[in-house]
């Protein structure tokens, strides 16, 4: 195991071939999404891909040598986005199920013709000296742990949301990634997103005014009813499949296919908290303040009622000293058009009303946004909006940033320090929710609430050895 | 009168392993008749090898013509054509295929149309009941066929992966404007199919030596155009699983004479890992194998189905009709469904359940593809 192993941080990006000299890296975060002079920018993420390193100054100009961990459908489509990049090489897949390995092996054969190492146990990865880099995208209850490991072992990580499954994680993960001075970014590809940041530009200009209510509306399709086991019910283990290693920190439990395990605490931390994950870092960002003072949620399972134990509606409202974010979660709403397909890739923005959006209501205007390219606008006194602008999904343009910063050494846009603010916020929402709604005051200070000990073991899990989150990283 | 007449495919037996071409038919001959009351007719002539054809694993002829001298070729429907000669034919040795009422259906001038009939080895699978280890589209299949079936009806599946050499076929008849083709192809190491010239009059070939390795880089749509180019269709995944595992009766619900003795296989040949003992048993990851990309299709005598139906473990991943779609692919075409191994695959990715999924726009190193005959979806 490489916990506690003696590793000392490397500087990624300085080692591997040449690739021509003097081509570098684009920035690619920041204001440039948009054509310049262009309030209503259209916007392409071509121009960030396929693009040879060009940042004068960096550390390194070679290659990134990339491991990608979890191969299910989010590690496959990062796989495609960092192999359009002609400063990665993939030379790892990993998944604890080697059937799974496919679609993502084609893909690295395709752009680079050639089969990377495929590795059933991450560690392999980790003790990899020539790798500078993981993806993680591995189960919920892995995100953690394996962020820490490869922070040990001396790697920058990309991890996917969310980020941790209890409040304790993220903390830990964010003192790994100090203490081995990693770059850490997680997979909220909005605060990548070149809309967004012109968003955010607007609301911390003042002209919205004061800021003193988010609302933080997660409205979703009704999500499908899973087949669960019967009580002592489980199906074989399939050939090639890591089981012991698939439930790793969380609890060893019979085998059982599809997704159940989404919506059940031990291992995840449902549907609505997923996607909340990034709803409530773009929130917190446009507060762009630290922890709340308190937080009273409500909710539970009231329409799929398939054995779950997440929930399917929230309700939740944070206290901050002159703010407050109000959250509304629901996934079981088949009027709300969720803008995955109709928005995310055209000059158009969603109908708000029956739409996902984050809502930041400030004395003067009003701005509305939400994730996966919606764009964003203003709205005054009148019906006509006053500003705003089309949006692209981030996610392209989050691995540019992520990459750019292995190299600069600067910190990632949704690094791990911001994402574990606003991720703490689903965690408290979720004790709330689960102490049976009552309000929680929350000291900032030791990331605990005060005098609920019934709320404060939700924070942390218990683990499983010899998969145990370390005290100490 | 006779017109031009192409031939086709093949099958030849080389040291156990079966390898194939379009099967070489001889003696074709065309000519033009008619009758009073029936009015004009067409009748092609040929004589079809022995090249171990049998009730079980016959072969698959069909014929394309050109009205316009060889400009564009079509395909003639079967069910325009009388004789023993044409779609499933079982035995060797002289056939016909009768035309009648060209000039009504097809050509004015029927005496100055060109005919190609080419064939294909396919095996049959009777219809019956099989035990589907896995749910079509994983479950996620909007196109409506998201229950694993119980039974499917008969159908005739090729026994070979479709090959470089058909697919040049296809292209030269109808890849003029470079529909089909994408520069990938070129790459004889993992396909190996040239362009020359220029649109609208491009012109293909296979690399030397590439003609019996399974096509590669053709996207689902590309593949489908193939098929229908000679009447074909992508198979359901319920009727690529049964063709790898076995129906309960081997030889069908109609006579039950044979038991499958494995209905729940994990591979082709069994349950013996693809590896087992240092013999490889079908082309897959690592060139241990003896192949360190794709393999002429056949190489492998064991990655044979209970049918006879070659590389269903290894060498190319295989597109099927079943589709993988979910609310997140709104507006887009959704993933389709791949079946079988391939020669990028790890041991534990070329049995019988494997059932990654891709884009249909993809087209990549180690995906091809077969056709199907009857039944229906």
């Amino acid at each position: 195991m490489l916990a506690g192993t003696s590793i000392s941080p490397a500087i990624p990006g300085c080692r591997g071939q040449n690739n021509g000299g003097g081509r570098h890296l684009r920035s690619p975060v920041g204001r440039g999404g948009k054509c310049a002079g262009s309030r209503f920018g259209r916007w392409s993420a071509d121009q960030y891909l396929l693009e040879e390193p060009a940042v004068a100054g960096l550390p390194g100009n070679g290659r990134v040598n990339l491991g990608v961990i979890g191969l299910g459908n989010r590690g496959t489509q990062l796989t495609e986005y960092f192999l359009k990049r002609p400063d990665v090489e993939i030379s790892y897949l990993c998944d604890v199920d080697r059937s799974k390995f496919t679609r993502a092996t084609g893909l690295v054969e395709e752009a680079r013709s050639r089969i990377p190492k495929r590795v059933q146990d991450f560690r392999q990865i980790l003790a990899d000296k020539d790798v500078d880099a993981v993806a993680i995208a591995a189960g919920h209850n892995w995100h953690a742990l394996a962020t820490i490991w490869a922070c040990q072992a001396g790697k920058d990580v990309y991890v996917e949301k969310p980020m941790s499954l209890t409040l304790y994680e993220g903390r830990k993960m964010v003192e790994a990634a100090r203490k081995y001075e990693r770059v850490v970014q997680v997979g909220s590809q909005t605060m990548s997103a070149a809309y967004f940041r012109d968003a955010l530009d607007y609301a911390r200009s003042g002209k919205l005014g004061d800021i003193s209510l988010v609302r933080s509306q997660l409205l979703e399709r009704m999500e499908p009813k899973l087949t669960m086991p019967k009580p002592g019910e489980q199906a074989p283990v399939p050939k090639g499949l890591d089981w012991d290693m698939w439930c790793g920190p969380a609890p060893l439990r019979p085998y059982w296919p599809g997704t159940w395990w989404w919506r059940f605490w031990d291992y995840a931390n449902g549907g609505l908290t997923d996607h909340a994950a990034h709803h409530m870092g773009m929130a917190r960002a446009f507060l762009n303040l630290p922890h709340p003072k308190s937080v009273c949620s409500t909710g539970g399972r009231f329409h799929v009622l398939d054995g779950s134990e997440t929930p399917d509606t929230q309700y939740a409202v944070f206290q901050y000293e002159k703010q407050n974010i109000v959250y509304q979660g629901g996934r079981w709403l088949p009027y709300i058009d969720t803008a995955y397909q109709t928005v995310r890739k055209r000059d158009t923005y969603p109908n708000w009303l029956r739409s996902n959006r984050v809502e930041v209501l400030g004395s003067n205007a009003m701005l509305v946004t939400c994730r996966i390219g919606a764009g964003w606008q203003v709205f005054g006194k009148e019906d006509a909006p006053i500003a705003g602008g089309y949006g692209r999904p981030g996610d392209e343009l989050h691995v540019a940033n992520f990459l750019e910063c292995m190299r600069s050494r600067a910190q990632p846009n949704a690094n791990v320090e911001e994402t574990h603010q606003a991720m703490t916020l689903c965690h408290l929402m979720n004790a709330s929710l689960r102490v049976g709604g009552r309000q929680l005051i929350f000291d900032a200070a030791s990331e605990s609430f005060v005098n609920d000990d019934e709320a404060n073991r939700l924070l942390k899990r218990e683990g499983r050895a010899p998969w145990l989150i370390p005290d100490k990283v | 009168m006779r017109r031009f007449v192409f031939l086709a495919m093949i099958v030849h037996l080389a040291g156990g392993a079966s390898l194939a071409q379009w099967i070489d038919l001889s003696d074709v001959a065309v000519t033009h008749g008619s009758s009073e009351l029936a009015g004009p007719q067409v009748v092609i002539s040929y004589s079809f090898p022995e090249v171990g054809i049998f009730e079980d694993t016959p072969a698959y002829v069909f014929v394309r013509y050109s009205p316009d001298q060889g400009a564009t070729w079509r395909l003639l429907p079967a069910e325009f054509l009388r004789g023993d000669g044409f779609d499933i034919v079982n035995s060797a040795g002289p056939k016909k295929i009768v035309l009648w009422g060209a000039a009504q259906a097809f050509v004015s001038d029927i005496e100055k149309a060109e005919f190609r009939v080419r064939a294909m080895k396919v095996a049959r699978v009777p219809a019956g009941a099989f035990k589907m280890l896995t749910v079509p589209g994983g479950g996620y299949d909007e196109s409506g066929a998201d229950i694993a079936p119980s039974a499917v009806p008969w159908f005739y599946m090729a026994q070979y992966e479709t090959t470089i050499s058909m697919y040049v076929d296809f292209l030269n008849e109808m890849g003029g404007s470079g529909v089909g083709w994408n520069d990938r192809m070129a790459d004889e190491t993992r396909c190996g199919i040239t362009r020359d010239g220029a649109a609208p009059h491009f012109q293909y070939k296979a690399a030397p030596g590439r003609e019996q390795y399974p096509v590669t880089f053709v996207s689902w749509y590309a593949a489908q155009a193939f098929l229908k180019w000679c009447g074909l269709r992508l198979p359901t995944e319920a009727e690529w699983e049964k063709a790898v595992l076995g129906g309960k009766y081997l030889d069908g619900d109609t006579t039950k004479r044979v038991a499958n003795p494995l209905p729940d296989r994990a591979y082709p040949w069994g349950n013996e890992d693809p590896d087992k003992d240092g013999s490889y048993r079908c082309n897959m990851d690592g060139k241990e194998d003896g192949f360190a990309y794709t393999a002429p299709v056949g190489s492998f005598p064991a990655d044979k189905s209970p049918y006879g139906i070659y590389d269903m473990a290894g060498n190319v991943a295989e597109w099927t009709t079943n589709q993988y779609t979910t609310k997140w692919h709104a507006g887009t075409d959704g993933y389709r469904v791949l079946r079988g191994g391939s020669w990028t695959a790890l041991p534990e990715g070329v049995d019988a359940i494997a059932q990654p999924t891709m884009v249909p726009i993809k087209a990549s190193s180690f995906i091809g593809f077969r056709g199907v005959k009857g039944g229906g979806p």
